[in-house]
């Protein structure tokens, strides 16, 4: 990797894409406007509390961050900007990191940017018509906040949408043409095998409950119920392999595919 | 120099080139010629890095093209027949992408753009395919890189402008340099190209120099009947015949690159023979 070649060519990505960023950026903002806007015209004051409007927000990063990147490499859509993109001179790593450090670092920044803006503007709005007190919610201080989509810290669905972002732009990457569809079915396929397991290792299990994902409780007739509990270590590398290990595979996979890939 | 070695290519289940073997040197510009569909646009991809050989190995200055390496790429530009320019001004682009090319010369650039009659102010988004062929023939001959692959370059190019191109080729060809163009368009290459490959179903059928054509091959109009039995190659016209035969005179005749194509297209086997 050559520094000075990579800013090249960091420059000349951002000043290409400058414009396709900025209405990215701006048509986030108009569907934040669109839909906080109908709600503002709802009756419910609580549609704005503070565990709705971050629940807002992971919905807005997740729906914006899987179609922008599952668009990431739509050049591979055309072969004369393939050819353009394959042949400038600067490394595969190069060209991936740039594009990566946009698609992912900088939308992060202006998808929350955006958000809090336009957050702060409608909760404002609604605190003066319903006569609420609700904070515009700070995401820097997420895990202060109700989670409304599962028992756990906030920040835990960053350990999702990181890793779902990732195979968005693995499979844009990967498959030339209708790259985003083609993810969103991967997606679906995905989720549709990890039920089936579950419901096998369910079916294979005694019957029991399962207590915070590393204990299983054994229900016995006599009321003698029993535990199973994996060790810790074991439950320990296997999140810590999720949170931080899973994405930057996803990345890395992305990469080498991008490296050997032809027209 | 580029080297092909043993090349074999498949698109898919389909057999494109068999064991093609070949060699092309610095300070000659290779026409390379055939039918559509034939391969030719395969045969630059593969050497500019993006295909790769199904078996066999290209080597273009010592470097892997399939490795894409950014020291292979500066020293290679392909003009395609299907290119991108981004929707920038022009200025905006030299500025960006010319920084990628160490021997980029913005003078030649300039003088190029001239000679095209692009004004170097516009933007890109308005101009028309043909010019902004022009600003992409103009950037890749300025790029100075030592292998210039154009791929049907004056598709889109009026009268005038083919003029042009003519011009801006022969300003460009040095003898550290490779220029292969391909063509379906034969009329287009005459005059400009200095060695032939002639690409037919898997193989390369022919690579000669046009020297050695012009040395053992006679072009001719001929309107006696009885030439025609010692002809390699006969076409009717108006009154009479154009002909290929064998230069028995020791007399150079300007090759007629269609008549010479044609020729070597219906017998390869022969042509091959005549010109060894």
């Amino acid at each position: 990797m050559h520094p000075v070649r990579t800013i090249r060519y960091l420059r000349k990505y951002s000043f290409e894409n400058a414009k396709s960023n900025i209405l990215l950026f701006l048509s986030l903002a108009a569907f934040l406007v669109l839909w906080l806007g109908v709600y503002l015209n709802f009756t419910n004051p609580f549609l704005f509390r503070e565990g709705a409007q971050a629940a807002y927000y992971f919905v807005t990063l997740f729906l914006s961050g899987c179609l922008s990147s599952g668009l990431l490499f739509s050049d591979f859509g055309s072969k004369s900007r393939a050819i353009n993109f394959l042949l400038l001179p600067a490394s595969a790593l190069e060209k991936f990191l740039v594009s990566l450090f946009f698609g992912v670092a900088v939308f992060f920044i202006g998808c929350s940017s955006i958000f809090w803006m336009v957050d702060l503007v409608v909760v404002n709005i609604a605190n003066y018509k319903y006569d609420t007190q609700w904070e515009v919610i700070n995401l820097f201080r997420l895990d202060t906040y109700p989670n409304v989509f599962f028992d756990g810290p906030l920040t835990d669905i960053f350990f999702m949408f990181f890793p779902i972002q990732a195979l968005f732009i693995l499979c844009s990457v990967f498959f030339n043409k209708h790259g985003l569809f083609k993810a969103i079915v991967a997606m679906g396929l995905l989720w549709v095998i990890l039920i089936a397991v579950f419901l096998v290792v369910q079916h294979l299990l005694p019957v029991g409950i399962l207590h915070d994902g590393d204990t299983y409780e054994v229900i016995e007739a006599d009321g003698d119920n029993k535990l199973i509990a994996l060790p810790v270590w074991l439950t320990v590398i296997a999140s810590l392999s999720y949170k931080f290990l899973l994405t930057p595979m996803l990345w890395t996979v992305a990469f080498f595919k991008l490296k050997e890939k032809e027209l | 120099m580029i080297s092909v070695r043993d090349f074999y290519f498949n698109y898919g289940r389909v057999k494109g080139f068999a064991g093609v073997s070949t060699t092309l040197t610095p300070g000659h510009i290779y026409g390379v010629l055939g039918k559509n569909g034939t391969g030719k646009s395969t045969l630059l991809y593969n050497i500019a890095g993006l295909l790769f050989p199904s078996s066999g190995r290209i080597s273009v200055n010592g470097h892997d093209p399939s490795k894409r390496q950014p020291a292979f790429l500066q020293d290679i530009f392909m003009v395609p027949e299907e290119f991108y320019l981004p929707n920038i001004p022009v200025k905006a682009f030299l500025k960006y992408y010319s920084v990628f090319y160490p021997m980029f010369d913005r003078d030649t650039f300039h003088q190029y753009m001239d000679l095209f009659e692009v004004p170097v102010n516009s933007l890109l988004q308005g101009m028309s395919y043909g010019q902004k062929k022009k600003v992409y023939i103009s950037f890749g001959v300025a790029a100075n890189t030592s292998v210039l692959l154009m791929d049907e370059p004056t598709n889109g190019l009026d009268i005038i402008s083919k003029g042009q191109f003519r011009k801006v080729i022969a300003s460009a060809a040095a003898d550290n340099k490779i220029l292969m163009i391909s063509s379906h368009q034969i009329k287009d290459l005459e005059n400009l190209i200095d060695e032939v490959v002639i690409i037919n179903d898997t193989s390369i059928v022919l690579k000669e120099s046009l020297n050695q054509v012009a040395r053992k091959l006679s072009f001719k109009i001929s309107f006696d009947e009885s030439e025609l039995t010692d002809a390699l190659y006969a076409e009717s016209v108006l009154r009479g015949n154009t002909l290929v035969t064998r230069n028995t005179e020791e007399e150079e005749s300007k090759v007629d690159l269609e008549l010479f194509y044609k020729a070597t297209m219906s017998d390869p086997a022969k042509m091959k023979m005549v010109l060894k």
